[in-house]
């Protein structure tokens, strides 16, 4: 056990590395002059070139990187070429956002897509199970920005002022805060539960037909414990696996979500940055997003090995 | 079969019926013909690709470039868009217009990102997939970590990142989209080919003297062709999605072409006002990928017809079995 976690751990942080290295290069290397950025459009060729010095450009590039890599060991992330504050803080103003939209939202799509899973199995080729599939392919062909979008335009298109204020960036998430939450959520959850649906339909069938669900059965055991006590518990493991991925990589892709609903999280954090060119920023909300992704994974591994015994964490 | 492809064949037997050879292939077109709902998908789909390619004929019908402001036709009096009329069918946008005229050309750029990137994610992905399950050793330890790095990408973002250092353009958004679905195709070729490498008739043309790259390409690579078209046709879809979603940031292809996802974003201020700016491209986009993923759908049923919806007419007895 603790040698498989001191294995993944280690490839987690290779990827972070990677990771770092690839955008490093992108944001640093091959993007627009940052003393532009930091000077300006009528900064003289004397401060662009003080300003290029300050920030080590000059240096060799292998220079510059192994500056930057050792900041980051340190845990400092620099600061915005703009403001001027610690990418860190920023951050941390920042995170909370985001996160309360992702778990939110996670409650929302784990329970609604499991549930919806479980009854379109046990009533395989029902009604209901149409209906799921119809749904399930719904959900997983629609951009999650159209559908934030279809949702404003049905619930406050025709209606009058009321709403409108919900969605201008700007006020702290506490005004509010339950009005402001729903709605993305919602959307969020929307697209997300889809793919559980799927994917639990298809766990559950396949562990129904397993010979110890006869066992139960035989036993005389009621019905919904069988499903739900003895199936779903092994049906759960692709799930786990998948929620783990997906809560991750779902950091960095609420960008949208948040553009269209203006909330002031990391997604718009990041997009502000990336209009103006402040690198240091866009870096550190990758990384973040990474170290993320990495963790979620690691987590699944352990949470898989408790769900089905089966699996040997060698 | 029906007696109509049976009378086809001059040749029949003496019994009347002829007995034919019908390989997977055909079975599956055949089963994928009986699919209702796949085959009305692929009409919408071949109807979205005749409106992509005849673009400029809307253009001269209507007499309005996807570029052309017309501010004194196209907006009302208080300067919004104009709905739809004899003049602006599908209404305008938010600078006059031709909504329609703007969401074909956008409709080319959907459908040539989705099919360029799934075509050339689908030939590395094999050709990777295929080097790494069947040489093994240290090529697929390299291919098997790199795509699990690959995947663990913050995919937005890295997108976002490469779309403002380089610019953004149909190709970059081309090769970027292709390089996150190499990963996926990868990793499933990878899968399959490992658990075909051990069949007996590998075996049988290792013995027979067939040397590695005969075996990889004469007996691996038909086998693969099932699995590999299911998902490239799924991958369709996450593409046109993928650039729908970049290009509504801004990230996706040069704002001055036209695409669904740029002029949803055009399209978010006026959603109040311009229903029909919001809606066209919302629904062109969601027709095409709700087509795609259903095709995609009936594809993987045709070829294993084990999975999925029951065919038409052989429904399951109520209650027969749990």
């Amino acid at each position: 056990m603790i040698r498989f976690i001191v294995r993944r751990s280690v490839f987690g942080v290779v990827v972070l590395w990677l990771v770092s290295t690839a955008v490093f290069l992108l944001v640093f290397v091959a993007a627009r002059s940052p003393e532009r950025v930091i000077g300006g459009p009528r900064a003289t060729t004397e401060t662009l070139r003080l300003i290029r010095g300050n920030l080590g450009l000059d240096e060799p590039l292998i220079v510059q990187y192994g500056t930057f890599l050792g900041r980051l060991l340190r845990g400092d992330l620099g600061r915005s070429y703009i403001h001027g504050t610690p990418v860190a803080s920023m951050l941390a103003d920042r995170l909370p956002t985001t996160v309360v939209l992702v778990l939110g939202a996670a409650v929302l799509w784990l329970a609604g897509g499991v549930l919806t899973g479980v009854l379109s199995a046990t009533r395989a080729r029902s009604l209901v199970d149409r209906l799921a599939t119809l749904f399930v392919l719904a959900g997983l062909s629609m951009p999650a920005f159209v559908v934030a979008l279809l949702m404003v335009y049905v619930l406050f298109g025709k209606a009058g002022d009321a709403g409108v204020h919900l969605f201008e960036p700007g006020p702290p998430l506490q005004d509010d805060f339950w009005k402001r939450m729903t709605l993305p959520w919602f959307a969020l959850a929307f697209l997300l539960m889809a793919g559980y649906t799927r994917l639990t339909r298809g766990a559950m069938l396949d562990v129904l037909g397993e010979d110890y669900i006869r066992t139960a059965r035989a036993k005389g055991l009621p019905e919904r414990r069988v499903v739900y006590g003895h199936g779903l518990r092994a049906a759960l493991a692709p799930v786990v696996t998948q929620f783990g991925v997906d809560v991750g990589v779902l950091i960095g892709s609420t960008i949208v979500i948040e553009k269209v609903f203006g909330l002031q999280g990391v997604g718009q954090l990041v997009v502000q940055s990336i209009t103006v060119g402040d690198a240091p920023v866009i870096l550190g909300v990758v990384l973040v997003v990474a170290l993320c992704v990495v963790v979620a994974n690691l987590l699944v591994d352990i949470a898989y090995s408790f769900l089905d015994p089966r699996v040997r964490l060698a | 079969m029906s007696p109509g492809e049976a009378e086809a064949e001059p040749e029949a037997g003496a019994s009347g019926r002829e007995i034919r050879c019908r390989g997977p292939w055909t079975l599956a077109l055949a089963r994928l013909r009986a699919d209702r709902l796949a085959m009305a998908s692929a009409g919408v789909i071949v109807a979205m690709m005749v409106f992509a390619l005849s673009a400029p004929l809307w253009a001269a019908w209507t007499g309005h470039t996807y570029h052309s402001a017309h501010p004194e036709t196209g907006l009302d009096g208080s300067g919004l868009p104009a709905g739809p009329s004899g003049e602006f069918w599908l209404g305008a946008d938010s600078i006059g217009r031709d909504v329609l005229v703007r969401a074909a050309y956008g409709a080319r750029v959907s459908l040539l990102v989705g099919l360029a990137a799934t075509a050339l994610a689908t030939v590395f992905g094999v050709l990777a997939g295929v080097l790494a399950g069947f040489l093994g050793g240290w090529i697929d330890d390299v291919l098997a970590r790199g795509v699990e790095v690959v995947l663990s990408f913050p995919y937005l973002l890295v997108a976002i990142v490469a779309a403002v250092t380089f610019g953004a353009s149909v190709p970059l958004t081309v090769l970027v989209i292709a390089f996150f679905a190499f990963a996926a195709m990868a990793r499933v070729v990878r899968g399959q080919v490992l658990s075909i490498r051990e069949k007996e008739y590998i075996e049988a043309a290792r013995s027979l003297g067939a040397s590695r790259s005969r075996i990889m390409f004469v007996d691996v690579l038909p086998n693969l062709a099932a699995p590999v078209t299911v998902l490239a046709s799924l991958l369709i879809p996450q593409a046109i999605t993928f650039e729908a979603t970049l290009s509504f940031l801004g990230a996706g292809v040069d704002p001055s072409t036209p695409s669904w996802g740029g002029m949803l974003d055009e399209a978010q201020e006026y959603y109040r006002t311009a229903w029909w700016f919001l809606l066209v491209p919302a629904g062109l986009l969601l027709a095409t990928t709700f087509a795609f993923n259903i095709l995609g759908d009936g594809i993987r049923d045709a070829f294993d017809p084990r999975t999925g919806r029951p065919p038409r007419g052989r429904r399951r007895a109520k209650g027969a079995k749990r």
